[in-house]
């Protein structure tokens, strides 16, 4: 390469461009060089042979691997790339010593067909993304099993840049079945090319060999022999037969029972050509040292008789029956005997490949080691198959196929993070999760204390997924391709709720409003305030006008503020004269309570209307089936006589009778299908009467009277009439329910008790009342009339002898339920903050956070939000250290499952 | 179209040029007339293909072969000229593979390497009739994708009046398909090679068979009816005493005697010197038509289906020039993501660097109408990167090379024979029509005499 390199730049460049080439011909000199060598650093290195290495690195160059070691024994070239994985481990790709991946996987009719290739069944252009993910790089393609001798496997790779390269051998092993499956062959039929003639007569089927494992094993012994005594046999079968027992192609032998596998053995030593044997059930025979000391002996791949998904009843075994090894008995006895290079095992189908890194583990009840178990599904097939100087061990000089898991093998929640086939990435678990539907994105965050509505947990996580949360504890499920995140130390809290704000509209909200009017639609996109505002860890916040009475929305402080509830409340207030402002309040709320009943009482009458009508659609169908009866026995009827001409004359008076009536009858019946409300006549009785005759129904026993009209048609029941709707009364609908809540400004402890007598005591509503001071000295009344107080900004003041008063603290020690409002709008990113003061002069921080979170949550009627609860909206607040203290910082917030906030990135 | 007929010719001499030509090309023309005399094209833009365009050239065509091309030719006094003033002049497009033509081609038997096409080429069918009309002038005919070994391909001309008028070649390729007729790819190529395996070693035995004398190998394996068969093709030096083998085996081996013809041809194919379209139904057959001709020593011609394009850099390293699938644009769903994907099938050939022809869609079978025209692929290659040249190439030089035709069609060229289009106006253009065919040096198709295209266009005239 270098010498034409020269030669080149001699005869066409300059003298200075030629000084150059010298230059980099003494560079080309050096091995290695202008081939980029890769340096894979992973905490961990299986090799697929022998013991793992810890903290190795994993050179590769022109996609074969250079060196292989610690880190602190290899020599990295300076010009090499770099690639740092962290905490992940490095494993072989795998090999799988047996699988079905043709193109299909149709059974041949012949049952020996030695000249059907398995490679001419590879589709190197096929998808095998999914195999690649489970991190299979090499495997046997197998001619179907359902024939006694199928034909020909071969090795190939699922990924590469050259599709013929892909394939490691083209023929790899003669695959011969001795189980059931291959015992049932089909009669063949060879019809002649061209015309049936005397001389050419149509042959009939034929029977094939193999009905029987006596049958076959004498057949195969028969068939064996001719092709290895004939010099060159002219039969197809035979060619490719004795072509192969001469190139001593390994036979793959799929064989359970101990007399299957002793007919293999038997057949492989006669015929001297190398052994698999595949799926025994029974060992017995190869668990003899001797066994495993022939040359012939290739290797035995087992099945793990495991299907993840699927279980199946095992037979309950018979009385003095031979009980089976299980598989991870069989596989330890079998290394016992020294086949422990030459035992791999398999997927029970191909459906299971996928799943063969856990199911593998299985292995491990038999007492095998995590890497005894990795090497039967990589080193073992490898050197099985043939192919073990290029793939199922990461050694100097093998093909870089290898395989980056996030932990070691074997272990729960251990993924595939990246597959290389010569040394090209395959498969990267990074580019599969970036085309996942965003609010699909699962994430798992770790942190030190939770806390949830039962309690706080300790070390644990949360599991996020779209948008949700969807696991909570210790050991949470992970879900697929879930990112997580470790905040250590951390404290993770539920959003929080902040009951007043001017966030969400770009701006406070001062004009005047009414109960219908929905602030949810009003919501600005991208607001900068509300990107502020929920630093804090404040997540849902609740928007009202300044000038009440005014409707209250809740919403999530998203980029795209979301309501959550519209209205969530009612806002009013009482200040100035009370006298006034008790009759005005007073009549505001009759009218509010009269317009509800109204509506209420419309909807017990319209449900109890539902039900009649229900009713009356049974008993109307009913009634036009047998009208419809009726009329088709009439029409039947009428038909006849045309038919019979000779009885016309004769029953002609009595039909015309009947005629008259039939024409009675349908017009009324038109009439019914128009008019499904009116009535039955009695001039339908005719066809009635007949129509009782006809039908042999139990329900219509009672009408099976002659000439008794009695099939009725059923009244349809009337629709209440609906009371008279108003826009701006709406609202009251649900407050008088209870599905919202009152929120009542107060400014003086009198405002406090008419507010607790008029939306309490008089009108029974849910209420809240927006104080500090006042409320707190009613703290008593407010605690026996259940009603909720929402305080804030300020949480801690003086009385008249300047002592410090802490309101919520007070509130709490009364048992009164409480929320905080901030009154701001970026500002309400320091409520924590404030209420961190409240918590410093006594109010429990957990009563404190109640008031943040679930208590208000729950009051308000805001089920999605205020707890870390499997099901709720994963709005969580990630927090430095415990909540409410003043030197805790906020790290993270999450809304929605979204990041919203991140301390780090600001 | 004018045809200025220059008269001063003595009728004795046309009479005798005439005689020429029908003894010398077995030539039975509809025109003789025309067919006898010098042609010439005169003022016409002349895209040779191999060379230069030549502007206001004139073509002068002697015995059917072209005798001049360029700008400043004399034209003989006896000369038939064709004023072509504003016209342009290309070589006939060539069809490299089309299973048209034929009455009844074979789509049962699998393999069947001893059926010719010849004996089924009607040279009345619509397809010979669309052809000049639409400036094809020579054609493989080639069985179809159905069956596995399909049988001979034949080249054709695509005017005349009997089949043997018609041949250009005669068993110009044997057909193999790797598309599985029944049961799987498996099956489908253990069968194919089981075929070529015998072919291979039928050639072995005649080799051995070659150094020891005939006579005493007949008496010794007299009894083995295999034997018999590689004897028969022993003796291919005379195809007299092969007949008589045959018929002295007849009785013994009936089912034989079909192979022994087709394994004549396997055994061209497997020597190499019979080409062999081999059809690659999906990717996976390309990969394995690759080892196929590595193993066997196939000289191929790959006709190429829809989804081949995955292995356009395997093709690429074939150093051959493909035949591409009708359909030149599609689009397909990606399994995994379920988006649609366009597919350009020139564009993802031209990077791949892979050289290419076009089919054509049976015109009977198509479902749009654009596939069935050469123009439409061209201009569709065009559109996805081709240049102008190498698509004109594509049409005529191209497939001429591919089916070894190019000494003989192709291009312009002195010496060629004269197969040519006449266009009212510049190739590729929406509004230009084929004018006139000309095959051999005569005169198929003129658009001015073309009652079904003017019923067509005004279907009131009528």
């Amino acid at each position: 390469m270098s010498v034409t390199a020269e030669s080149k730049t001699l005869s066409h460049r300059g003298i200075s461009d030629w000084l150059a080439a010298l230059l980099l011909c003494a560079v080309l000199a050096t091995p290695g060089f202008g081939q980029t060598v890769d340096a894979y650093f992973a905490s961990a290195i299986w090799t697929g042979d022998g013991e793992p290495i810890q903290d190795g690195v994993l050179l590769v160059r022109e996609g074969v691997i250079v060196a292989v070691g610690r880190q602190d024994q290899i020599e990295i070239p300076p010009r090499a790339n770099r690639h740092d994985l962290g905490s992940a481990t490095l494993i072989p790709g795998l090999v799988i010593a047996q699988t079905n991946i043709v193109e299909s996987t149709r059974a041949e009719d012949y049952a020996i067909s030695p000249e059907v290739r398995a490679v001419d069944g590879f589709d190197p252009f096929g998808d095998y993304q999914s195999l690649l993910a489970a991190g299979i790089t090499t495997v046997q393609v197998s001619p179907g099993g359902n024939r006694l001798m199928s034909g020909v496997g071969a090795v190939v790779k699922l990924a590469g840049e050259d599709p013929t390269k892909q394939i490691l051998a083209e023929v790899e092993s003669l695959r011969i079945t001795l189980t059931r499956e291959g015992l049932s062959p089909p009669t063949v039929y060879e019809p002649p090319v061209g015309a049936v003639s005397v001389e050419r007569p149509v042959e009939p089927t034929k029977p094939q060999l193999g009905t029987s494992l006596a049958q076959a094993i004498v057949g195969l012994e028969a068939l064996l022999a001719e092709a290895t005594e004939a010099d060159s046999p002219d039969d197809i079968r035979l060619q490719s037969l004795a072509q192969i027992i001469k190139a001593k192609l390994v036979s793959r032998w799929t064989a359970g029972s101990n007399a299957e596998v002793r007919a293999a053995l038997h057949l492989a030593q006669q015929f001297n050509i190398p052994w698999i044997v595949v799926d025994p059930l029974e060992v017995d025979l190869l668990v003899a040292k001797k066994v495993w000391e022939s040359e012939l002996a290739r290797g035995v791949i087992l099945n793990p008789e495991l299907r993840p998904g699927r279980i199946a009843n095992p037979i309950v075994p018979r009385e003095g029956a031979k009980v089976e090894m299980p598989v991870w008995k069989r596989a330890r006895s079998l290394i016992d005997a020294g086949a422990a290079d030459r035992m791999a095992l398999r997927a029970s189908t191909d459906e299971d490949l996928k799943t063969l890194l856990f199911t593998a583990s299985v292995l491990g009840r038999g007492g095998l080691t995590p890497a005894e178990i990795l090497r039967t599904i990589t080193s073992s097939p490898a050197r099985i198959l043939g192919v073990a100087n290029r793939v199922g061990s990461l050694k100097p000089d093998a093909d870089a196929d290898f395989v980056v898991l996030s932990g070691a093998p074997f272990e729960p929640g251990t993924k595939v993070l990246a597959t290389f086939t010569d040394g090209r990435s395959v498969f990267d678990i990074k580019s599969k999760n970036e085309s996942d539907v965003k609010n699909e994105q699962a994430t798992v965050i770790h942190a030190a204390k939770i806390y949830t509505a039962d309690g706080v947990l300790e070390t644990s996580s949360v599991a996020v997924v779209g948008g949700k949360i969807a696991g909570l504890g210790t050991d949470v499920s992970l879900p697929q391709g879930a990112k997580v995140r470790d905040f250590g130390n951390a404290v993770i809290i539920p959003g929080m709720i902040d009951c007043s704000t001017s966030l969400g509209l770009g701006g406070s909200l001062s004009e005047t409003t009414t109960f219908s009017t929905k602030l949810g639609p009003l919501l600005a996109r991208d607001d900068d305030q509300v990107a502020l505002g929920r630093q804090g860890g404040v997540t849902t916040a609740l928007l009202s006008s300044t000038r009440l009475p005014s409707p209250v929305l809740a919403f999530k402080l998203t980029d795209s503020p979301r309501p959550l509830k519209d209205p969530v409340a009612l806002r009013f207030e009482i200040k100035g004269n009370l006298t006034a402002t008790e009759s005005s309040l007073e009549r505001t709320l009759k009218t509010g309570k009269a317009y509800a009943d109204s509506w209420n009482k419309y909807d017990a009458e319209y449900a109890e209307y539902k039900k009649q009508l229900a009713k009356y659609e049974v008993e109307k169908a009913q009634y036009d089936a047998a009208m419809k009866a009726a009329a088709d026995k009439k029409a039947a009827e009428a038909k006849k006589p045309e038919a019979e001409k000779k009885e016309q004359e004769t029953a002609k008076e009595k039909e015309k009778d009947e005629n008259e009536k039939k024409d009675v009858s349908e017009s009324d019946k038109e009439a019914d299908k128009t008019e499904p409300g009116k009535p039955a006549t009695e001039k339908a009785s005719g066809d009635k009467t007949e129509a009782a005759k006809t039908e042999a129904k139990p329900d219509d026993k009672d009408t099976n009277k002659p000439d008794q009209p009695k099939l009725v048609e059923p009244k349809k029941p009337t629709e209440p009439n609906k009371p008279s709707s108003s826009s701006s009364l709406e609202a009251y609908r649900d407050l008088f329910a209870k599905k919202i809540v009152a929120m009542v400004d107060v400014s003086d402890v009198k405002a406090v008790d008419l507010a607790v007598k008029l939306f309490r005591k008089d009108f029974g509503l849910k209420t809240a009342i927006v104080a500090g001071e006042a409320a707190a000295r009613r703290a008593k009344l407010l605690a026996e009339n259940e009603v909720f107080v929402v305080v804030g900004p300020a949480l801690v003041g003086t009385d008249d002898e300047g002592e410090l008063v802490n309101y919520a603290a007070e509130l709490s020690i009364a048992r009164v339920p409480i929320g905080f409002q901030s009154n701001a709008s970026t500002g309400v990113s320091e409520l924590p903050a404030a209420i961190s003061y409240a918590v410093y002069e006594g109010l429990g921080s957990s009563d404190a956070l109640q008031g943040l979170t679930a208590g208000t949550a729950k009051f308000l009627g805001l089920e999605s939000v205020g707890a870390i609860e499997v099901g709720k909206d994963a709005d969580l607040v990630v927090l430095s250290g415990s909540p409410l203290l003043l030197s805790t910082e906020v790290l993270a917030v999450m809304i929605d499952g979204e990041w919203v906030y991140e301390k780090e990135s600001n | 179209m004018k045809l200025n007929h220059s008269r001063n010719v003595m009728f004795a001499w046309v009479a005798l040029c005439c005689l020429d030509l029908v003894a010398a090309l077995g030539w039975s023309g509809a025109k003789p007339a025309v067919a006898a005399g010098p042609l010439a094209i005169q003022g016409a833009t002349i895209i040779t293909v191999s060379g230069e365009t030549i502007e206001n050239g004139t073509v002068l065509i002697r015995d059917g072969i072209i005798e001049a091309v360029g700008t400043e030719i004399d034209i003989p006094g006896e000369a038939l000229v064709i004023d072509g003033t504003g016209k342009v002049v290309m070589p006939g497009f060539i069809d490299a593979h089309n299973a048209a033509g034929m009455s009844q081609a074979n789509e049962q038997a699998a393999v069947v390497p001893f059926l010719s096409v010849v004996d089924s080429i009607d040279p009345v069918a619509s397809y010979f009739e669309e052809c000049r009309r639409n400036g094809i002038t020579s054609a493989a005919v080639v069985p179809g994708n159905s069956t596995l070994i399909g049988g001979k391909a034949a080249i054709v001309k695509t005017a005349g009046k009997y089949v043997n008028d018609m041949i250009v070649r005669r068993d110009s390729a044997l057909k193999l398909s790797l598309r599985p007729t029944s049961g799987s790819r498996m099956s489908q190529m253990s069968l194919l090679r089981k075929e070529l395996d015998a072919a291979k070693k039928a050639l072995e035995a005649k080799d051995e068979d070659g150094k020891a004398s005939k006579e005493e190998d007949a008496s010794k394996k007299a009894e083995s009816e295999d034997e018999k068969k590689d004897d028969a093709e022993g003796d291919e030096s005379g195809d007299e005493e092969k007949g008589e083998g045959d018929k002295d085996k007849e009785s013994a081996d009936d089912a034989g005697k079909g192979e022994d013809i087709g394994l004549e041809a396997m055994k061209l194919a497997v020597q190499g010197k019979m080409p062999v379209y081999i059809y690659c139904e999906v990717a996976m057959d390309v990969t394995a038509a690759v080892k196929l001709v590595d193993d066997y020593g196939l000289k191929p011609i790959y006709v190429l289906g829809q989804e081949c394009y995955q292995a356009a850099k395997l093709l690429a390293k074939q150093e051959r020039t493909v035949i591409l699938d009708p359909t030149l644009v599609y689009w397909k769903t990606n399994p995994r993501t379920r988006e649609d994907e366009k597919v350009e099938l020139p564009a993802i050939y031209r990077e791949a660097g892979v050289p290419f022809v076009f089919q054509i869609s049976d015109s009977d079978r198509r479902t749009t109408l654009g596939t069935s025209y050469f123009w439409y692929q061209a201009a569709t290659a065009i559109k996805f990167g081709l240049t102008q040249d190498a698509a004109f190439a594509a049409l005529t030089l191209e497939p001429a090379k591919l089916l070894a035709l190019d000494d003989r069609v192709g291009s312009i060229e002195v010496g060629k024979e004269a197969d040519l289009v006449v266009l009212t106006g510049q190739p590729l253009d929406i509004a230009t029509w084929v004018d006139m065919t000309i095959v051999g040096g005569e005169v198929v198709y003129e658009r001015d005499e073309d009652e079904k295209l003017k019923r067509l266009l005004s279907p009131e005239a009528e």
